[in-house]
């Protein structure tokens, strides 16, 4: 074939693809944070997605995915979901005491930071009757509480609430949420007070919907990452977290992952000492995921949360471990 | 930048014109490709291209040093100055940390508490991939067998964005020439190429992608899956590595098409294997004939005594194994396959020596694949807790519910497998019947097998998981 028709038929493979995916393709433009990029991904895509359904060039696409039962992928989330009660939250009621006979329904779910501390957490008490885990990790990563379009939480947690009807949850959000908004409802730039607020908002609701059914929740604050940049930012969402948790005490027990996870001198660090004091490495490469030792960090501070919040037998507070070292190479 | 990407479509649209309207202009052609190749690469982070321009000027200047060198000796320590930089390159970025924490393990459990200076390192994408090319390069020239050629070409030649960040792993002897050879614009063949990267499209984003969805959760909480679950989990890794490395390596030989050049084949159906050794003839073929080539054989390759055959055979896939990561883990999946191929080679010859005949092919197979697969727990596993983790819950996980299969993933595997028993004319005979309608129509057709492949992936498809080797 010549080149020339190479060409022409790379791009008409790639318009065709384009109009057959053009509602998918629209729905993750908008996914994107707030810029110029957004705008105009979001602009060209929405011009794809009008023309493809003119000509119902999107119905193959619609067909194949209704066929696979995934109808709603392409759906754009407006107005979410959300019935936070806020600072009216009930009081903090009585803690429950779990027993062989009547077993903690233990539920853990989030972004991906919740997938190392998770199977280890279960691992640690999958020997004591008194709790049941519901389920593997319900882990979902690369999603938050900023972006629906992608995963909307405030729809699927309700179901899920519902569904397995936990008495303590462990959840954490927020390690994608330091963007802006995004989707069909438009944009709005990180930390500005109309993002605060409306953050505040999602994180109440959040709270909310776990806790609606009497359930317990253990929130986790994002640990503490290795960009300083991320931290500042990481840093705010925390405090909303740590906000909206204070005012739904007994209910919600808040973890603050930024004091565990600092070295001695306060600051970010890739290792960290074990229980016999031996520096192990905590964070992935990446600076912001947990390896084995991280993990354990995070799950013996999920077991201190849970004995703030009810009575389990057998789940002694983990012994902590040793104070960090002055020095801590990175 | 990724092959399955709205980015890298569009960059290939710029690149591919650019490509062809340079072609007879080889040096403005290189020019071009470099500015390219470095721009594909810098989409991960800048810092990475003066890694790749840093290799590309020491490994230049090594052989060309070599080449003109005349006495043995001097070419000698030159050659070995190159492998030492190399290694240490490499080592610095990939095994620094690994070393450092296995001293510091080994210090500690004599009740010595070691701070062996961790480094905050990214490891660069694709270093393994062009630091065994570039040891190519010098080894070949010290050897005689391939001359230097400008640093242009040898900077094109690193850097050639189809296979810069997970190969295949291209001879100079391979590539090279064929920079200075341009291919007749007029006879692309592009069929063959649309098909590659569609078929390398399949494998990822569908099949791996969807064994992934199985395979991620098994593997971090063995204990909380069935024997089946975990059973079909370690089968679904073994499509799921396979997908995803066969995928890249798929798109990259599809895209160089496109662009004239032609890459050797890096795999050919490596579950139908009848033997292990079979296995490794079909399973990463590039890695597995450098290995052969640049390691192997120099350590004496079967020409020794049985012992010496056996300890080169073990020394070889012991550092492949290390090739793909930085962990004890690797090298025992390195070690486990090393092994492997010396009690085939034993069992081989005394079958011969006692005028037996072979073993039917369907038990060689059958014995084949579930020991590669086997293998593979250790290779996927992050330690070697978890690996044993996962092996014992395939005892004693029997009699539990197994919600976590699903259709996808059964179907996902059985293609997997299947795949590999197509008859080998399948995709030749497949090809030549599509290149007979016009390119409009190909074009067309290609579009909608990428929606196709769309819809079936699952959400979120998974950065290749030979990017960190």
């Amino acid at each position: 074939m010549p080149a020339g028709h190479v060409l022409v038929a790379l791009f008409i493979g790639l318009v065709v693809a384009a109009l057959l995916n053009a509602q998918g393709m629209h729905k993750q433009a908008l996914s994107q944070g707030p810029g110029v990029g957004r705008d105009i991904a979001g602009t060209l895509t929405a011009g794809l997605a009008g023309v493809s359904g003119i000509l119902q060039i999107d119905e193959p696409r619609a067909l194949l995915k209704a066929a696979l039962g995934r109808s709603g992928d392409d759906k754009l989330v407006g107005k979410l979901a959300i019935t936070a009660k806020g600072p009216t939250a009930p009081a903090a009621p009585t803690k429950p005491v779990y027993s062989a006979a009547k077993p903690m329904g233990l539920y853990l779910t989030g972004d991906s930071l919740i997938t190392d501390p998770g199977p280890v957490l279960l691992d640690k008490i999958s020997t004591n009757p008194a709790i049941k885990p519901l389920g593997v990790t319900d882990a979902h990563a690369a999603t938050g509480l900023v972006q629906p379009e992608i995963f909307n939480w405030f729809d699927y947690l309700p179901q899920q609430i519902k569904a397995l009807k936990p008495n303590m949850t462990v959840a954490t959000f927020g390690a994608n949420d330091g963007l802006g908004f995004t989707g069909v409802a438009g944009a709005e730039e990180f930390g500005t007070p109309a993002w605060l607020a409306e953050y505040t908002r999602r994180v109440a609701g959040v709270m909310d919907s776990i806790t609606a059914k009497g359930g317990q929740l253990v929130m986790l604050g994002l640990p503490i990452p290795r960009d300083p940049a991320l931290a500042a930012r990481w840093a705010k969402m925390n405090a909303i977290q740590k906000s909206e948790a204070e005012k739904r005490k007994g209910l919600v027990a808040y973890v603050d992952l930024f004091d565990k996870l600092k070295d001695a001198k306060g600051n970010y660090a890739d290792f960290l000492p074990d229980a016999s004091g031996q520096l192990q490495r905590a964070r992935s490469s990446d600076g912001i995921h947990y390896e084995p030792e991280g993990a354990m960090i995070v799950a013996d501070a999920i077991i201190d949360a849970i004995n703030e919040l009810a009575t389990v037998p057998g789940l002694g507070s983990p012994a902590s471990a040793p104070a960090a070292p002055a020095t801590v190479t990175q | 930048m990724l092959f399955p990407t709205v980015t890298f479509a569009i960059f290939f649209l710029i690149v591919l014109p650019l490509n062809w309207l340079t072609m007879h202009n080889p040096r403005n052609w290189r020019i071009m490709m470099l500015v390219a190749s470095y721009l594909f690469y810098a989409w991960w982070d800048p810092w990475f291209v003066l890694l790749l321009a840093g290799s590309t000027l020491f490994n230049q200047l090594i052989a060309v040093r070599i080449f003109k060198a005349e006495a043995p000796r001097a070419r000698k320590a030159l050659l070995w100055i190159g492998i030492a930089g190399n290694l240490a390159f490499l080592g610095w970025f990939k095994y620094w940390n690994f070393f450092a924490g296995s001293a510091q393990d080994a210090a500690g459990t004599l009740g010595i508490q070691l701070d062996p200076g961790f480094v905050a390192v990214v490891l660069p994408i694709g270093i393994s991939f062009y630091t065994f090319m570039a040891l190519s390069y010098i080894i070949d020239t010290w050897r005689g067998t391939y001359e230097p050629v400008s640093l242009s070409r040898f900077a094109v030649f690193l850097s050639f964005f189809p296979h810069l960040v997970a190969g295949p792993i291209v001879r100079p002897a391979e590539l090279i020439p064929q920079f200075d050879n341009p291919p007749d614009p007029r006879e692309v063949d592009a069929t063959r190429g649309f098909a590659l990267i569609l078929g390398g499209l399949f494998l990822k984003v569908v099949l791996a992608s969807t064994c992934a969805k199985l395979v991620d959760p098994v593997f971090g909480s063995p204990k909380l899956h069935s024997a089946p679950e975990v059973l079909l989990a370690i089968y679904a890794y073994a499509v799921q590595i396979f997908s995803d490395f066969a995928g890249y390596s798929t798109i990259a030989i599809g895209v160089a098409l496109l662009l004239g050049f032609r890459f050797p084949d890096n795999f050919n159906s490596p579950y139908r294997a009848t033997s292990v050794q079979d296995f490794w003839r079909r399973w990463h073929m590039t890695l597995s004939r450098w290995l052969r080539d640049y390691l192997y054989i120099p350590l004496g390759g079967n020409r020794g005594s049985q012992f010496e055959t056996e300890r080169n055979l073990m020394l070889t896939m012991v550092i492949g194994g290390l090739w793909h990561g930085a962990n004890w883990t690797f090298l025992f999946w390195g070690a486990l396959h090393g092994s492997a191929l010396i009690v085939e080679r034993l069992a081989r010859g005394r079958r011969e020596a006692r005028g037996k005949a072979p073993m039917r092919k369907w038990l060689a197979w059958l014995i084949t694949f579930n020991f590669v697969c086997f293998a593979w727990i250790f290779f996927r596993a992050e330690t070697f807790g978890q690996a044993l983790g996962v092996i014992e819950r395939l005892f004693t996980g029997w009699g539990q519910a197994s919600p976590a299969i699903s259709l996808g993933v059964v179907a996902a595997v059985a293609t997997g497998i299947g795949i590999q028993f197509l008859p080998v004319n399948f995709w030749a005979d497949f090809q030549a019947r599509v290149s007979r309608f016009p390119y409009y129509a190909q074009g067309a057709a290609a579009g909608f097998v990428l929606m196709v492949i769309n819809v079936l992936g699952p959400a979120g498809v998974a950065p290749f998981i030979y990017f960190q080797f």
